[in-house]
């Protein structure tokens, strides 16, 4: 029973909604009048349409319309007209329309109003003259919509930004992969030669035995040098920074074959006595060092 | 430059034959503490002054007494106290009654060896006192000056703990030291002889096997053991590092680092390393000696910051940080 009763409520409120805008006062039932503006809300740089309808059964002939003015406004202006008339058959009845628009522009932000118009109109058959009254509208002027061409110019910037970003990211990636491909090709270079033959080429550039006049105690140096980079890359120990008493207990720890030990040991102690003592060495035990190391780089394999 | 290593070789091995009987005879009494020792003799040797610090009960007064035992030479002991004056340890100047003359009675830092026990127990100037004395060597009671005994060595002790009621040495005073030791705890095998040495019957005594003539020869080969310019820049890059670590690859420090070193350690270590050459009886220094003795050198001349000390990094941990990354000639 409830139910029942809500369904008829539902289907009278969509009856009212259905029937449009209330007509405006009339004293004859056979013509109505309505007024409607859109939008109600109108921005301050945009035009909105207030429309005068009227519509009754029968042919167009059947009244006579007497021409009225323009609706009286207040913060809008009118800035155009039209007119239309028309006749259509709905639900087998014969319908006559005839619509009066008025375009207008709002004065300021606010509110805005357009005042009713009095329609006067004869119906021909009797010859009896009627009025009616549209009601009146209000439109909200509300703040003006950014112009399409205002912004152009940071539409612009902001497409020649994004595109200049782009092409740096594909410049950088370029590079990227120029630059990754270069390093894979050395590596490839690189790891086609062993860590010892690499200390191999470094000790035969670092300490010449052939020159005539040759450095014995800065080659001693630079041969003991070679020797620590060397065992620093393959055992992964701070050799660089470690004094030749502090080498063995290190290459211990990384369990480093004994023989190759006593031969570290044997190079850097001599090579200590050369470099800290202050006698000048000897181009024998420079040659005699030289050999235990070359034969360290030429034995050991990775 | 050519030098006569074979010369100098023969001198430090000549020189140095003492080391082993002061060594020998200071192992009498003192079971372990080897690090102690050699410390020491590098003091003794390199002519600066020692701080020792460490808990109590660590042998520290004993093994400066045995080592004075051992060198015939004069020994006195100064204990600080809060109400110790400097005139208590440089002496003073007292009225002669049968003269009627004023005369100067010299205070025990008139010794070769002195002993300044718990030396921060004083207030400043008793430190002042006895830290002058040992910078300008001599001693001035009333209007005369007294130079001090050679050899001239004071060894002080200070305790790391019960801090309360002591009168902490100034840097400036810290860095007139040219060692400060931390002595640690011995080994367990050390221990158990310790217990045994000490409660036998008769106590262990050191017996004077050294002159003090023999440590002035000593002194003078020493000065003579070679030093390269390779270890003069090593030990340059190491005190450098204090002081600009980020020149050193050191960024981590550069935040930790109030003060660095001062030329005082570049002497000191140079002086020092020099010493424990001449311990190991080599004629010259290595970046071995540098290493061994930077860190005692080092640790009371490096000072940290306070946020630092809220991370709680040591002045032990930057310099160990700093020895590990400089690199070896």
């Amino acid at each position: 029973m409830r139910a029942i009763r809500s369904a008829a409520v539902l289907i009278l409120a969509a009856m009212v909604l259905a029937a449009g805008p209330l007509p405006a006062q009339s004293g004859d039932e056979g013509i109505r009048v309505s007024a409607t503006a859109t939008p109600l809300q109108v921005p301050q740089n945009r035009t909105a349409v207030v429309t005068i309808r009227l519509e009754w059964a029968g042919d167009l002939n059947r009244y006579e319309i007497l021409k009225f003015d323009n609706p009286l406004v207040e913060n809008l202006d009118i800035i155009a007209t039209a007119s239309s008339n028309r006749v259509q058959v709905i639900g087998g009845v014969q319908m006559a329309r005839r619509e009066s628009q008025y375009t207008v522009r709002p004065d300021g932000l606010g509110m805005a109003y357009v005042d009713g118009i009095v329609i006067r109109y004869t119906d021909k058959t009797t010859g009896q003259e009627y009025r009616l009254t549209t009601s009146r509208l209000e439109l909200k002027v509300i703040d003006p919509l950014p112009e399409p061409g205002s912004y152009l110019w940071l539409v612009l910037l902001l497409a020649a930004l994004g595109a200049a970003a782009v092409t740096w990211v594909l410049v950088r990636r370029i590079r990227a992969r120029r630059a990754e491909a270069t390093r894979l090709a050395r590596e490839q270079q690189q790891q086609q030669i062993s860590l010892e033959e690499k200390y191999s080429l470094r000790l035969k550039e670092e300490v010449d035995l052939h020159q005539p006049e040759l450095d014995v105690s800065g080659s001693f140096a630079r041969l003991s040098g070679v020797l620590r980079r060397y065992l620093a890359e393959k055992y992964s120990l701070p050799l660089i920074s470690a004094t030749t008493a502090q080498v063995r207990g290190l290459m211990r720890e990384a369990e480093a074959d004994e023989r190759a030990i006593d031969d570290t040991l044997a190079i850097l102690e001599q090579a200590d006595i050369a470099k800290f003592s202050g006698a000048a060495p000897q181009r024998s035990e420079l040659e005699r060092v030289y050999t235990i190391l070359e034969s360290m780089l030429g034995s050991t394999s990775r | 430059m050519n030098i006569d290593i074979q010369a100098i070789q023969a001198r430090i091995e000549r020189e140095s034959a003492f080391v082993d009987k002061i060594t020998a005879e200071v192992s009498k009494v003192i079971v372990g503490q080897t690090y102690m020792v050699e410390r020491l003799l590098i003091g003794l040797l390199a002519d600066g002054h020692i701080l020792l610090e460490g808990v109590p009960g660590l042998a520290k007064t004993m093994t400066v007494k045995a080592l004075s035992a051992a060198i015939k030479t004069n020994f006195q002991r100064i204990q600080f106290t809060p109400d110790l004056l400097p005139a208590d340890i440089v002496g003073t100047m007292i009225y002669d009654m049968k003269n009627s003359t004023f005369s100067a009675k010299k205070g025990p830092i008139f010794s070769n060896l002195v002993l300044a026990d718990e030396i921060n127990r004083s207030p400043a100037k008793v430190q002042s006192a006895l830290l002058e004395a040992m910078q300008e060597r001599q001693v001035t009671i009333g209007d005369t000056t007294f130079p001090l005994p050679a050899p001239f060595l004071v060894l002080a002790t200070q305790n790391p703990i019960e801090q309360e009621g002591t009168y902490p040495l100034p840097e400036a005073q810290v860095d007139r030291f040219m060692l400060k030791l931390s002595v640690g705890y011995p080994e367990r095998a050390e221990e158990l002889e310790i217990m045994r040495r000490m409660t036998s019957v008769e106590l262990p005594e050191a017996k004077a096997v050294v002159t003090p003539q023999e440590i002035i020869n000593a002194r003078r080969a020493v000065h003579e053991v070679y030093i390269d310019p390779k270890i003069e820049n090593y030990i340059v890059d190491i005190v450098f590092a204090t002081r600009r670590p980020k020149e050193y690859g050191l960024d981590e420090l550069a935040d930790l680092i109030a003060y660095g070193a001062s030329p005082r350690a570049s002497i000191y270590l140079n002086m020092a390393a020099k010493a424990h050459a001449f311990l190991r009886r080599r004629g010259y220094v290595t970046p071995e000696d540098i290493r061994s003795i930077a860190m005692d050198v080092l640790r009371h001349r490096v000072i940290i910051t306070y946020e630092a000390e809220a991370e709680e990094i040591s002045a032990e941990d930057v310099v160990r940080k700093i020895i590990n990354k400089v690199e070896v000639p």
